[in-house]
This record gives structure tokens, C-alpha cells and sequence, in this order.
């Protein structure tokens, strides 16, 4: 019986073989933080995509179920409040169609560039856990339903971070609270351009490179920050969060800015991750937009 | 020898270590996750030493990687590193009381979380100036007796008592 071989394993070819993994380990590790490696990786994740499933299903199930089984009153009384709230918002929405054209007529007037149209699409957080000294999760939305990598997501209230990840059926996001993500915002009261840094915790960011001088008077604790779109993967003008604390201390080079995000990082059950299409037909030739400046641009 | 089963067990106990390890966690627990996967390889690489070894515990490795989302070969590396230590010492292991078991248990846990927040700090991560790597090591000692008690069970389904 082969046991009886195997126990005359010496320690020689165990520590052979631990090199030999040794060797393996690291040139993988290598390769990839070279930024080789990236489809080999996505192909692999079809082997964990049913351990994730079987974790999130349950979950699933009984959000389904407390639905399913909810009684009649508090269907209507639910109903009547969304309806209440859309129409809430479909009026806040007519004047901002109003502006929208408006606003692409007065930059067809000034020979501008239009803005970009944006698709949206929903996806599901899948309920599992990922190791706990980064801040990721992981949505059910993948290369089959062109996610990219470095694709912005947001949920109703603000920016919640970007893809890293783009698997077969489903995609890594890493949150802005991670301390490897850094995120450019602006203040919106004074135009004040600065970096929202991630510091692994739950609920902090870190604002960067703001010296002294300029902080008495540009940025004070309740500002509100937007994406200043400057680093190319975010759309400009998303809410980020609110400037939570300044501390001025001198004897530091830059002041020590702290914001607390806008978005409900860790309990949102859906998030959007956002297209943006850069305009194709209006934008090239600039006379054609001087012939007719009075006409409005259609934004889709 | 009643092990004809024991291939497929092996199998299934790791498969359960993955789920329980990506199972939703209470935030203020997060820490204290005991390291489901580092015991149920230790104990297999134990007890069926010619069957779970170092290869058993790169691959499981590997699948970590890919749940966590960690550079690929990183949580491999340090798995097989327990996988490797165990088959080492795997002989005495069997004669410890149970107790000293567990203290080596949480011994090579604690030092798989360094491993692999010293390679999360080459790629930018900031090293976490408290103990909370220590966390994993405590729970999977404290579950370690438990744990061997079930798995012993299930690998001997035919014993008479």
C-alpha cells in the first residue's frame, strides 16, 4: 500500500518541496503586482463564485421571504410613500431637465465641449466578507455585463468607491475608506481643490495637501465635498462627504483635515456603477455648433 | 484502516471552512474571526499526514486568495507555511495534550496573520500599530478542542465503542 512508501518521506524532499512553493508563491505575487496575471485571475474566480453564492443565498432567501410575507397594510402604507416621494422628486427632476438644456445651450454658445451622458446600472452587494484590514465588497455584476476596471460606483447619497476587480459574473469594489484609495473632491462653498484619502476605518477620510493659510477661510467642519473629477476615473460633481473636523496644528506641514463619506458604505444592500459616455457626434467640429447657437443640444 | 471516505471528508471540511470564512460578521467581531481554514488544515495534515501536506495547503491558499481579493500566492504562501510546520512536527503533535495543542495552534495562526500583513504592507497597506492580529490566533485556540472532538467523529464512522 502506498502508505507504507510515503512514510519514508525524508524532511529533505518536504523542505524541497516547501522551497519549490516558496519559489511559486512569491513569482505569482511578483507577477501580479506588476499588473500581470489579470485574466488569469478573472478566470479563477469562477471557481469561488459558488462558495460566494452559497454564503449570499441564504441571506437573499429571507430578505425574500420577510418581503413576500409582508401583510397588505404595509404594502399600501409603503406604496403611498414612495408615491409620495416620487412625486417629490419628478418635480425637483422637471427643473433640472430645464437647467440641463439650458446649460447645454449656454456651452454650445461658448464653443465648450458638452458634458458627458452617464448610463446607470444597479447591482447587488453579495452578502460575504473580505479579509478585514482592507475595506472591498463585492457586487454581483461582471464582464458580462461590461463592468471595466476603475469604473466609479455610488449609491443614492454619494460616491462608495470604484471596480478594481472585474470577474466573470461578478466584480471587486474597493470602498473609499480603504487606505489605498485616493479619491480628488473639491470643496463646493469655495472651489478649494484637495485628495480624500481612505484610512481603513469604517467611517473616516482624510483630507490631504492643505496647508495653513488657506484652510482659515476655504474649508470649515460641514462642507460639503464633490468629485473634482481631476484623476479621470470619477465623474466630476458626485457628492463624496462632509469635512467632519479641521485641526490646525502648526507644527505639522499640512493641517490635519478629516470628512466623513456621504454614502452608506458598509450597508448598502445595492449600489450603481455609472457609464460615462463621452459625447460622440456634438463634440467634434466646433463651427457646426456656431451655425445654429440657439437651437438646445438633446442630452440623453 | 476505515479510511475510504476520508478523501471526500477532507474535501467537504474545507469547503465548509471557506464559507464560514466569508460568512457576513458582525463589524465589531471582524477581527475576531477564528481562522477556519488554518484549523481544519492543521488538524487533517495531523492526523492524515500522507494525505493533506504542503500542496493541500498552497491550494487552499490559493481560494483565499481569490475570496479576499489578496495578491495571488500570498495567503497560499502562508498556508502551506502552517501545512509545512505541521508536517514537520506533525509526529510529536499527536502526543500533545490537548491543551499544548492548541497553544501551538494558535502559535502558527498568529504567525500566518503577520506573514500576511507584512506582504499587505509591501503593497501599501499601513501595518495596524495594534493587536488585533493577535484576535484569530485566541478564538481558533479556544474552538481548537472542539473542533478536534467533531473532526475525529468524522473520520471514524465505523468505530465500535
Amino acid at each position: 500500500m502506498k502508505p507504507l512508501f510515503l512514510q519514508n518521506f525524508s524532511s529533505h524532499s518536504l523542505n524541497l518541496r516547501f522551497i519549490f512553493i516558496i519559489l511559486a508563491s512569491t513569482s505569482m505575487m511578483l507577477a501580479e503586482s506588476r499588473g500581470y496575471l489579470k485574466t488569469a485571475r478573472s478566470h479563477l474566480s469562477a471557481i469561488i463564485y459558488p462558495i460566494r453564492y452559497i454564503v449570499d443565498m441564504p441571506i437573499k432567501t429571507s430578505q425574500w421571504l420577510s418581503s413576500t410575507f409582508n401583510t397588505k397594510l404595509q404594502l399600501l402604507a409603503e406604496n403611498a410613500e414612495l408615491q409620495e416621494k416620487n412625486l417629490r422628486l419628478q418635480a425637483i427632476l422637471q427643473k433640472f431637465e430645464d437647467l440641463n438644456s439650458e446649460n447645454a445651450r449656454l456651452r454650445k454658445l461658448l464653443g465648450a465641449v458638452p458634458k458627458a451622458n452617464t448610463r446607470v446600472q444597479l447591482a447587488d452587494v453579495l452578502a460575504v466578507a473580505v479579509e478585514p484590514y482592507s475595506r472591498k465588497i463585492i457586487i454581483n455584476k461582471g464582464q458580462s455585463d461590461e463592468v471595466f476596471e476603475g469604473q466609479a460606483v455610488v449609491d443614492a447619497q454619494g460616491v462608495i468607491g470604484q471596480v478594481i476587480q472585474v470577474e466573470l459574473v461578478s466584480s471587486t469594489v474597493m470602498l473609499l475608506t480603504d487606505s489605498k484609495h485616493e479619491l480628488p473632491v473639491q470643496v463646493v462653498r469655495s472651489g478649494l481643490q484637495t485628495v480624500a484619502v481612505g484610512r481603513g476605518l469604517v467611517n473616516r477620510l482624510d483630507l490631504l495637501y492643505l496647508s495653513t493659510p488657506e484652510i482659515k477661510t476655504e474649508i470649515k467642519a460641514g462642507d460639503l465635498l464633490v468629485t473634482s473629477g481631476n484623476g479621470g476615473h470619477f465623474p466630476p460633481g458626485y457628492p463624496v462627504g462632509t469635512v467632519a473636523e479641521v485641526n490646525l496644528d502648526i507644527s505639522q506641514p499640512y493641517a490635519q483635515i478629516q470628512a466623513v463619506p456621504k454614502a452608506l458604505l458598509e450597508r448598502n444592500r445595492e449600489v450603481l456603477l455609472i457609464w460615462e459616455n463621452p459625447p460622440s457626434k456634438v463634440s467634434a467640429p466646433s463651427p457646426s455648433g456656431s451655425q445654429e447657437p440657439s437651437l438646445p443640444i438633446k442630452t440623453h | 484502516m476505515q479510511r475510504r471516505h476520508s478523501g471526500w471528508i477532507i474535501i467537504l471540511t474545507f469547503i465548509i471552512s471557506f464559507l464560514l470564512s466569508i460568512m457576513p460578521w458582525p463589524l465589531q467581531f471582524v477581527y475576531w474571526r477564528p481562522d477556519w481554514t488554518a484549523l481544519i488544515l492543521i488538524y487533517w495534515a495531523m492526523t492524515t499526514s500522507q494525505k493533506v501536506g504542503i500542496l493541500s495547503g498552497w491550494l487552499a491558499g490559493l481560494i483565499h486568495d481569490l475570496l479576499n481579493d489578496t495578491l495571488l500566492g500570498q495567503q497560499a504562501l502562508s498556508y502551506s507555511l502552517i501545512a509545512y510546520f505541521t508536517a514537520q512536527i506533525h509526529q510529536r503533535l499527536r502526543l500533545y495534550p490537548r491543551w499544548q495543542q492548541a497553544v501551538v495552534v494558535g502559535g502558527l495562526i498568529a504567525t500566518r496573520n503577520l506573514i500576511n500583513l507584512w506582504f499587505q504592507s509591501l503593497i501599501g497597506y499601513s501595518f495596524p500599530d495594534d493587536w488585533t492580529w493577535c484576535y484569530p490566533a485566541i478564538t481558533s485556540m479556544i474552538l481548537w478542542p472542539w473542533l478536534y472532538l467533531i473532526l475525529q467523529d468524522t473520520h471514524r464512522p465505523y468505530r465500535i465503542i
